[in-house]
């Protein structure tokens, strides 16, 4: 009995020492990713499990996919570009934790950050002066003080997310006449948009007589909606409500008999689409893309479709979609590392891409970017500068509108 | 109008399908499943799978899922789960089949891949589907599906139910297996058919409401919470008025669609506040009649739980009162407090992030121990409390200035009257009620307060102050690590306190408790009071660690983790709860660093699995922890000796034993 507090510290003694010994071994495997020689080392936050990875699906593999024609060509500098991916399994505290591992064990120079949880690690980023780039997820702290380390992936974001001319405009080009806007009321970012684009268009002079602001995140019960809309007799949907939500908001208000001939979604185009039932339901509507489509076919997006085929496994009968965020947050990690010289370093990769002016990820953004605009550039819903390309599905295809140019506007002034 | 009323009855019906399915399983197998919308996703994400990734017929598909897969499911969790679950305290059905709950949509992203569903999954209409308008509204062949399974299902449910010779047997088993067994039937056999047919509804309810539903584990988890209302106000009992109460919700949510502008903030309060006015009304009205059902289980619990207590303080009496004779009695506590302590210095700092986030999350836990490891009645809202924390740290600090540490007193002060409230309201009630009451309250608070704008801030909260001297995250742990000894202390001493005494009398024994004069509502009401300040704490800890009040940290279903991962630990156990604080936060830590990314749900899997040990042992794995320790020390001390070990000591937290 009197050795007993002694077996049972050596116990606890040793389990700790197993503890730090794990933990020591985990943080000696980390990279260089300051350091002079050797690889850059720079890290990918995703959520590839939990809520929201049906929809992030494939941005791991398109991020590397950029990385890996980086260092095809030879690198940055002459130092090729090593990846780590982290999942955050769909929340704020994963997404914090992935930060950290990224940041103290494995020393990321910077940091994507592709999740719609990227909150849960913004202001530790912020507080380790990580640059972090990203689809502009959890609005305001990309073009927020004092997240001046925040990159988005076509720019900056206007805190204050004012509306733009832009989707009233072209709506009312192809003939709208009555718009109804529908989004979520227990999701900020997707209610300011509804509320935004209802506001363009009655800038451009379509009334908006219907705006539901007060759906709820969670069913697809959508028939009180559709009765709403059918009452307001719109011609013309807007939804900010995601793919999925939007294509069983679009039946239900067919079923209900609306007259709905025009539709601008933020969500929806996607390979999922062809040949699934949502493809008869989305007929002749619209998407709203930031990014240029692969249908375009330029030689940006016919090099992304390549890289892609190559190094992410696209297949020749699908296209880039949603998973092309992750190229796009790459692109910019990569022209921060060239801005930054040749040895980057998190503080000289913020201070050197603030002076990155004309980037359009090597012409795959609706409009070029200046990233010394901090807290300007575009709202949400909208991609570069307030501007988005535009698809329409005909048949089995999503087909460039516009002309395949981009369409743009101005501030609204409220 | 008549549209809207429509609509709202084809939308109830889904609710009302789902209330007639945990009626119908309450009343035959004498367990509230609150797995039951769980598994509905995971037959829905199976039928999916098989019907459109791989091209099954919608007949084949369906007899699969529904009709073979399902009841195998319900049988196998009857042979490792259910069987005897019937005859246990309403806080272990609780505990695992929310345990249950947890670990469903984990294992169907492992089984079934994650893939993006555009528009209405099928169901089992052909497709395209059908739609008929009654009235000049929209109503699909799925719908007109949903409503014929729900008229069947009730009528061929009451009728067996009530007037067969089967429909008794089963009725007679929940009452009394014992007096049953005399009658020649065997239970066993008939439990096992009781849950094979349970889950083969909930695999038909899945598949009928996924093309309204979608398919997504939240929505699920939101149609049986909206389900569980109907199933409050029809007192658990009688399905009729649980799917009459189901249909009125719906009708409701639609004319308060109708008659609200969509675009107002009254129609964003309103239209998620309708399942609780119904739950609220039936408090304030209906509840009369309804007492704490509380029997032979919960006392033959409370002999097993008491049994131990009393032996584990007639082992410290024994001994010397000196600290090394404090310390010898207690080897597992040591061993847990020395790595505790230690943790924070010696680790790098990605690890002492999760161990001061682990830390703060095992404050709030330590809310479980005093309402449900002492109350004996589990509250479904602890996260909501610790969020309502969060919350009032990040607006102190950054907005009022306040110093962080009186912020976070101040969180506690907050959330206080409002567990009491909420005590008040739901103790008398019963366990049962009180969980489905808080889980109800938990999601109120999600979409009312917890998404409003002025405290989500679009997701990234409002920033939260550190205290100056724990900035970094090692001096952080160790201030998470005071505030946890603070409470910890707080709470063994509520323990040995009057109060905490007559909370134990008036979990074993309501009339035994009155009969002392306590007054039984009260003290367990306080508990919940209580419990939801420490939660507050623990929450407003997290917020600090995280820099900002991140509300989607605390929304239900993270709720309904944390329930699991305290449960799994010991629940009874102070030092569990900082167990399973660091369970929470280092195993998904693990997994990142260690495994492939295809690996993430893991955790979760697990932390629900383990929580449905707690049929086995209710002191959790704290408890064979302890065990083992003690066992390992003896055998270490013996050989430092060089003496062969000594009998068992009498202290010990626990020995093998029979807990039902």
């Amino acid at each position: 009995m009197r050795h007993k507090p002694l077996g049972i510290l050596c116990v606890a003694v040793a389990l700790v020492a197993v503890a730090a010994c794990g933990s020591s071994g985990s943080s000696g495997s980390s990279g260089s990713g300051g350091s002079s020689k050797g690889p850059i080392k720079i890290g990918l936050i995703a959520s590839l499990s939990g809520p929201g990875a049906a929809q992030f699906a494939g941005v791991d593999k398109d991020f590397k996919a950029r990385v890996e024609v980086e260092n095809a060509k030879g690198g940055v500098g002459g130092r090729q570009i090593e990846v780590v991916v982290v999942d955050d399994a769909g929340t704020v505290q994963g997404n914090l934790t992935a930060a950290q591992q990224l940041v103290n064990s494995d020393h990321v120079v910077a940091v994507a950050d592709e999740s719609a949880f990227a909150s849960g690690a913004i202001r530790f980023l912020h507080e380790k002066a990580i640059p972090v780039f990203g689809g502009l997820y959890s609005g305001k702290f990309w073009g927020q003080q004092p997240y001046t380390n925040m990159f988005g992936s076509w720019g900056s974001m206007d805190p204050d997310s004012p509306p733009f001319t832009t989707i009233g405009a072209y709506l009312k080009s192809i003939g709208a006449t009555r718009v109804g806007s529908v989004g979520y009321g227990n999701s900020p970012s997707s209610k300011v948009d509804a509320e935004n684009q209802a506001a363009s268009a009655v800038a451009a002079g379509v009334p908006a007589p219907y705006v539901n602001t007060s759906t709820q995140i969670g069913s697809n019960d959508f028939s009180s909606q559709a009765l709403g809309l059918k009452a307001a007799d719109v011609d013309t949907l807007i939804t900010t409500i995601g793919g999925p939500g939007s294509v069983a908001l679009l039946t239900a208000a067919k079923q209900a008999g609306t007259a709905i001939k025009y539709g601008y979604f933020i969500s929806g185009y996607s390979p999922s689409v062809i040949g699934s039932p949502a493809q008869s339901t989305l007929q002749g509507f619209d998407f709203g893309l930031y990014y240029a489509p692969q249908q375009l076919d330029t030689p940006a997006t016919r090099a992304v479709v390549a890289a892609l085929q190559k190094y992410a496994g696209l297949s020749d009968s699908s296209f880039y979609s949603f998973d092309i965020m992750g190229w796009l947050s790459a692109s910019a990690i990569v022209q921060g590392l060239r801005a930054a010289g040749d040895n980057p370093t998190p503080a000289s990769i913020i201070e050197n891409m603030r002076t990155v002016s004309g980037y359009d990820a090597d012409g795959l953004l609706p409009a070029k970017v200046n990233f010394a605009d901090f807290g300007k550039g575009t709202s949400e819903g909208l991609g570069a500068n307030g501007c988005a390309y535009v698809v329409r599905l005909v048949g089995a295809e999503f087909k460039p509108q516009n002309s395949g140019k981009p369409i743009c506007g101005s501030l609204i002034s409220k | 109008m008549t549209q809207y009323i429509i609509a709202g009855l084809v939308g109830g019906s889904i609710y009302a399908l789902a209330a007639l399915g945990l009626v119908s399983t309450y009343l035959s197998a004498g367990v509230l499943n609150f797995a039951y919308g769980a598994y509905a996703f995971f037959a829905a994400r199976f039928f999916y799978y098989l019907h459109t990734q791989h091209g099954w017929g919608i007949v084949p598909a369906a007899v699969l899922v529904i009709l073979i897969v399902s009841p195998l499911v319900g049988l196998g969790l009857w042979a490792v789960l259910f069987r005897g679950l019937a005859q246990s305290p309403t806080l272990i059905k609780v505990a695992a089949t929310v345990g249950l709950s947890v670990a469903f949509p984990p294992l169907a992203q492992l089984l079934f891949g994650k893939k993006e569903i555009y528009g209405a999954p099928p169901g089992l209409a052909p497709q395209p589907v059908s739609v008929y308008h009654p009235f000049g509204a929209a109503v699909t062949l799925d719908q007109v599906i949903v409503v014929a399974c729900l008229a069947a299902v009730l009528g061929v449910g009451a009728l067996i139910l009530r007037f067969t010779t089967v429909g008794l047997v089963v009725r007679a088993v929940v009452d009394s297996e014992t007096m049953t067994t005399l009658t020649g039937v065997n239970p066993q056999l008939v439990g096992a058919g009781v849950w094979s047919v349970s889950f083969a509804l909930s695999g038909l309810a899945g598949v009928l409401v996924a093309p309204t539903l979608g398919l997504d584990a939240d929505s699920f988890m939101l149609l049986t919470a909206t389900a569980f209302t109907a199933v409050i106000v029809a007192k658990l009992r009688h399905p009729g008025r649980a799917v009459v109460v189901a249909l009125l919700v719906g009708v409701a949510t639609s004319l308060v669609q109708k008659w609200t502008p969509a675009d107002s903030t009254l129609a964003q309060k309103l239209i998620p506040a309708v399942p609780f006015i119904f739950v609220f009304g039936f408090i304030l009205i209906g509840s009369r009649g309804v007492t704490d059902d509380r029997g032979e289980h919960e006392a033959a619990l409370g002999a097993v739980l008491a049994r131990r207590d009393e032996r584990r303080q007639s082992g410290r009496a024994r001994r010397r009162p000196a600290l090394l004779g404090l310390v010898a009695g207690n080897p597992g506590v040591v061993a847990v407090v020395v790595v505790l302590a230690l943790l924070p210095a010696v680790l790098s700092s990605f690890w002492v992030g999760l161990v001061a986030s682990g830390l703060a999350v095992g404050v709030a836990l330590l809310s479980f121990t005093l309402v449900t490891g002492e109350g004996g009645f589990i509250s479904l809202a602890q996260v909501s409390f610790a969020g309502v924390g969060a919350a009032t740290v990040g607006q102190l600090t950054s907005h009022n200035g306040v110093p962080p540490l009186l912020a976070l007193a101040c969180a506690g002060v907050v959330a206080l009257p409002i567990g009491l409230v909420i005590g008040m309201l739901t103790v008398r009630l019963g366990g049962l009620y009180v969980a489905l009451i808080t889980l109800t309250f938990g999601l109120l608070m999600d979409s009312l307060v917890f998404r409003s704008e002025h405290f989500y801030q679009s997701g990234a909260g409002v920033d939260v102050t550190r205290p100056s001297f724990a900035s970094d995250d090692t001096a952080f742990a160790y201030l998470a690590l005071a505030v946890f000894a603070v409470l910890a202390l707080f709470l063994v001493n509520l323990r040995k306190s009057t109060t905490g005494l007559g909370l134990v009398a008036a979990r074993w024994s309501v009339p035994g408790a009155r009969t002392l004069g306590l007054s039984t509502s009260a003290v367990r009401a306080f508990a919940v009071g209580v419990g939801a300040a420490v939660a507050s704490v623990g929450g407003g800890l997290l917020a600090m660690y995280q820099h900002a009040s991140l509300l989607d940290s605390y929304a239900t279903p993270v709720g309904l983790v944390w329930l699991a991962v305290a449960v799994a630990v010991g629940i009874r156990s102070i030092l569990g709860a900082a167990v399973a604080g660091l369970s929470f936060t280092l195993m998904p830590g693990l997994v990142s660093q260690y495994l492939p990314a295809s690996w993430t749900p893991v955790p979760t899997l697990l932390f629900g699995l383990a929580a449905i040990g707690m049929v086995r042992q209710p002191d959790g794995m704290a408890a064979d922890v302890a065990a083992l320790a003690d066992r390992a020390s003896r055998g270490l001390g013996a050989l430092l000796a060089r003496r062969p070990s000594g009998p068992p000591t009498p202290g010990s937290m626990t020995r093998p034993e029979v807990t039902r």
